[in-house]
């Protein structure tokens, strides 16, 4: 078979790429593994990090390329690579307009981790994937096959350059030859326990989350070929999955950026809570049990963002996650923990919130630097018992400003291209809310302009 | 067509222990050897090293009564890895070692010290000044007439036979001029590890960023880029930790690990507060000291654990380390704190709560219960002088890299083997998993060597 552009993977990554490759008029092969599309993208919270946008500025939200900038190298810490945040940045607000271009409208916006203003552009994930999917079905130029998983790159022997792959589909495999060259949009590793134990053994008792697909394949597959890496090492789990969930739960739920505490087995606290949620989690991993309980009472319940899948409390009550008790002895009682214990943690957590000074964790906000600590004292109150969940491996392959990747000496690999949870060097450290789905879409476009030659 | 501007049977990129062993035996094999060593010197990380080497039922284990076997170093490697590491590479140094121990000492490299170390459940540290190990193996290469020993020759990429062919060669520079080498029958990666090489210790074990650095000068990573490059799978990334114990003066040449806890010491932070059971690995002791202030420790120690020092073993050679001017001493604790920058007040309580803990024969605050691994028993701190020793965490070695079956042939990240290339010593991963036994490196180093020699050969 031959292609234009072949785009491995069928999340956003990929559904972008495939879009802005047919809209520039090549024609197109997504291969997906899986029997269904979506990958990662319709487990994730939905929400996209934009600034500058309209929806910003309807709410009173100053926000900017600057600003946005700032933050992703902060939160980071400085080890993110700058060409790759700064592709980023450079495309978001065109690309927050291509969404909308195509149908992709936002109407929630909200404050989450990283974030030094409301960022996150919310909207259901299954929804924006959807009509992504719709706008490529329309182009006739895009075709899609399920069920068909990429096993090794192809390159010719001449030059070097990727020409295809070998594909398998039900025990038989297939050349795919594409004349511009492969984007690779596979996703992650987070459900592959031999890549997890090779590079992050310390998370074996994080739970695991992704695309039943995420076991790495475009990783290796570029590996293979010699592609570096980036990021390796920052793999951590996010902090807030509720105990009961299985990978492809998304159970995920943040009371503590609206002002909860987090509590280990003996009732203490063990971390500044408006810290990201991936620090939280690696402090979590450490604790009896690799467990946290977000205590938290009627004020910070009222706090919730309905709709917003981390921050709907609502939601979580009626499926029995959040639990209540008309007293802190109450939900003592239910978690299993000392009623005395708690009592007295909360008692001290009260006092310095009052003088708005964390003196055991230096918290000083509700979600890093934004928001004032408040008492947690007003009836009824609430908990949520939540572990450190690896729900995207946010590192993987080294690229370039255009997503071409590069190999362990930093030379192109040609015509090889990547996008999405695949690649490295965006999230260094830690990560904001939003930049999955962010990265998703802004270098999925990326990668397919480079590929076709349209920079 | 690629154009070669020298050959020989078997390329040895390195010039450490791996790289001599493998050298060798592939010489004994018959194969004219070309060893190019990076450096200006041979040795490696070797030399650097405290020259133990783990092996087991061996006859000087036995002259002193040690009952040990292959089976016994197998299943402490295994658990000392916490089963982290791949039983085929550890079934491989188990059933090779005692062949290699005679061998060594066939030519001329025989152990007369042997010592209990981390990891072991015996003594099992045959110990032996690591450069007169490196001087007697560099003789008998020279001596065999089949190994070319070329130093200042870095070894840049490896050239393979098309994009998916056998390795057929290395690229070389010297004195800025690149130069094709091919290798008739394989090439051994013998080159070390990346514990010198701060952009791949960031990419795979950011939390060391505080911890000291430590290995031979070449030790940048060549061997995993160069494999890795070709596609080459890799074992062990995420397990990188440093060791507790190194001086914080210490140069990154140096061989400046000291560990008085293991013969009672205490280690406290700046504030003089203990902050974890001292009998444990010196690897979790270096996790530990990373987030103490500053991520500093210090063992303090009295005069009779002074005493127990060993003059020939460089983790306890206190008195040599006193002549250094490392190891700090006083008449009193309260002196002892304000010389070396530790809280007094805070390290009095501290000492008068651990010997009250020896007293009562428990250690309520951490469950330290022996002196090293739940062996040998407590001693109180409190006969003048006081001795201290400030300790930082050091990644001496990285003890991961790039997948090799058992016959130290590398694999791709489909454990597809790849033809031609071998790799030994510090280059591979797969051995050690979680946590490293004492004298695992050099044994390593000399075994898997000569596997590698004797595959390349066979290539």
């Amino acid at each position: 078979m031959n292609v234009d552009l072949l785009v491995v993977g069928g999340g956003l990554a990929g559904y972008c790429a495939a879009l802005e490759a047919a809209n520039a008029g090549a024609n197109v092969t997504l291969i997906e593994k899986e029997g269904r599309t979506g990958g990662a993208t319709i487990l994730s919270g939905g929400s996209f990090a934009f600034a500058g946008t309209p929806l910003q500025k309807a709410r009173g939200v100053e926000d900017s390329e600057e600003r946005l900038y700032e933050d992703l190298r902060r939160v980071g810490g400085h080890e993110n690579d700058d060409a790759i945040v700064r592709a980023y940045v450079s495309n978001q607000r065109d690309t927050f307009d291509w969404l909308a271009s195509h149908g992709v409208i936002f109407e929630r916006l909200f404050i989450a981790s990283g974030q030094t203003v409301p960022r996150g552009h919310s909207r259901n994930a299954r929804e924006v994937l959807d009509i992504v999917e719709a706008r490529v079905r329309e182009t006739g130029r895009v075709t899609t096959k399920l069920n068909v998983a990429a096993r090794r790159l192809i390159r010719d022997e001449a030059t070097g350059a990727v020409t295809g792959v070998l594909a398998e589909s039900g025990g038989r495999e297939e050349t795919i030859n594409a004349r511009h060259g492969v984007v690779l949009t596979t996703g992650g590793f987070s459900r592959s326990e031999s890549l997890l134990k090779l590079f992050a053994p310390q998370q074996a008792l994080a739970q695991r989350m992704g695309g039943p697909g995420n076991t790495g394949d475009g990783l290796l597959m570029a590996w293979r070929l010699g592609a570096g890496f980036r990021d390796m090492g920052y793999i951590k789990g996010t902090f807030g999955n509720h105990v009961s969930a299985g990978p492809e739960d998304h159970f995920l739920l943040f009371p503590m950026y609206a002002g909860a505490i987090i509590v280990n087995t003996q009732a203490k606290r063990f971390v500044d809570e408006s810290l990201s949620y991936k620090l939280i989690g690696e402090a979590c991993i450490r604790q009896p049990g690799a467990i946290g309980f977000q205590v938290f009472d009627q004020p910070v319940f009222d706090r919730a963002v309905p709709g917003v899948p981390s921050m709907d409390f609502q939601a979580d009550l009626d499926a029995g996650r959040v639990i209540t008790a008309p007293t802190l002895a109450g939900i003592a009682g239910m978690l299993g923990l000392d009623a005395a214990a708690l009592a007295e943690t909360v008692a001290r957590y009260n006092g310095m919130a009052a003088q708005d000074r964390d003196d055991d964790f230096g918290r000083d906000g509700l979600c890093n630097h934004f928001g004032a600590m408040a008492p947690i004292g007003r009836p009824p109150y609430y908990a949520f018992a939540a572990k450190s969940v690896v729900l995207a491996t946010y590192c993987g392959l080294t690229v370039d400003a255009t997503m071409n990747v590069l190999d362990v000496f930093g030379a192109p690999i040609a015509r090889l291209y990547a996008a999405g949870g695949c690649i490295g060097g965006f999230h260094g450290q830690a990560y904001m809310t939003g930049t999955a789905n962010g990265k998703a879409t802004i270098f999925g476009r990326i990668a397919a302009r480079a590929a076709l030659g349209q920079p | 067509m690629q154009r070669w501007d020298e050959e020989a049977e078997v390329i040895v990129a390195g010039g450490g222990l791996a790289a001599h062993c493998a050298a060798l035996q592939a010489a004994e094999g018959g194969a004219q050897v070309l060893m190019l060593e990076k450096e200006a010197q041979v040795g490696g990380s070797t030399v650097l090293s405290g020259g133990s080497f783990a092996f087991a039922g061996t006859d000087l284990q036995k002259s002193n009564s040690i009952e040990d076997s292959s089976e016994r170093l197998f299943d402490d490697l295994r658990r000392v890895g916490e089963y982290g590491n791949e039983e085929a590479i550890v079934r491989a140094y188990a059933d090779h070692q005692l062949d290699t121990y005679h061998w060594l000492a066939s030519h001329g490299v025989t152990f007369d010290k042997i010592f209990l170390a981390a990891g072991q459940s015996v003594p099992r540290a045959h110990s032996r000044n690591p450069r007169e190990v490196i001087e007697i193996l560099s003789k008998r290469a020279a001596q065999s007439g089949r190994v070319t020993t070329r130093t200042s020759s870095p070894v840049r990429r490896l050239l393979r036979d098309g994009l998916e062919g056998p390795v057929q060669g290395v690229r070389i520079e010297t004195d800025g001029k690149a130069r094709a080498i091919r290798a008739r029958c394989g090439v051994v990666l013998a080159c070390g590890g990346f514990s010198r090489n701060d952009q791949l210790l960031k990419l795979f074990a950011p939390s060391q960023s505080k911890t000291h650095r430590a290995g031979g000068p070449g030790n940048t990573g060549d061997g995993l880029m160069m494999a890795w490059q070709l596609g080459a799978g890799m074992r062990d990334m995420g397990y990188i930790k440093g060791t507790f114990g190194g001086h914080p003066a210490a140069g990154p040449g140096e061989h400046a690990l000291m560990l008085p806890i293991y013969v009672g010491a205490i280690a406290v932070n700046s504030k003089g507060e203990r902050f974890i059971d001292e009998s444990k690995s010196y690897k979790l002791i270096g996790d530990a000291v990373l987030s103490q202030p500053d991520a500093i420790g210090f063992q303090v120690f009295d005069r009779k654990i002074f005493e127990k020092g060993q003059d020939g073993i460089p983790t306890m050679a206190f008195k040599a380390k006193l002549a250094l001017g490392q190891v700090i001493t006083a008449p009193t604790l309260a002196e002892l704190a304000k010389k070396v920058g530790i809280d007094p007040e805070g390290l009095a309580g501290t000492v008068a709560g651990y010997n009250a803990a020896v007293d009562a024969g428990r250690d309520a605050q951490f469950g330290r219960d022996g002196l090293s691994n739940h062996y040998g028993a407590l001693a109180k701190i409190d006969t003048a002088p006081f001795y201290a020793y400030p300790s930082k965490s050091v990644v001496v070695a990285t003890y991961c890299g790039v997948s090799v079956d058992p016959a130290m042939r590398v694999r791709d990240v489909y454990d597809t083997v790849i033809p031609g290339l071998c790799a030994a010593g510090e280059v591979i991963g797969g051995l050690h998993g979680n946590a490293y036994m004492t004298g695992s490196s050099l044994g390593k180093a000399s075994i898997f060597g000569r596997l590698a020699g004797r595959s390349a050969l066979a290539a």
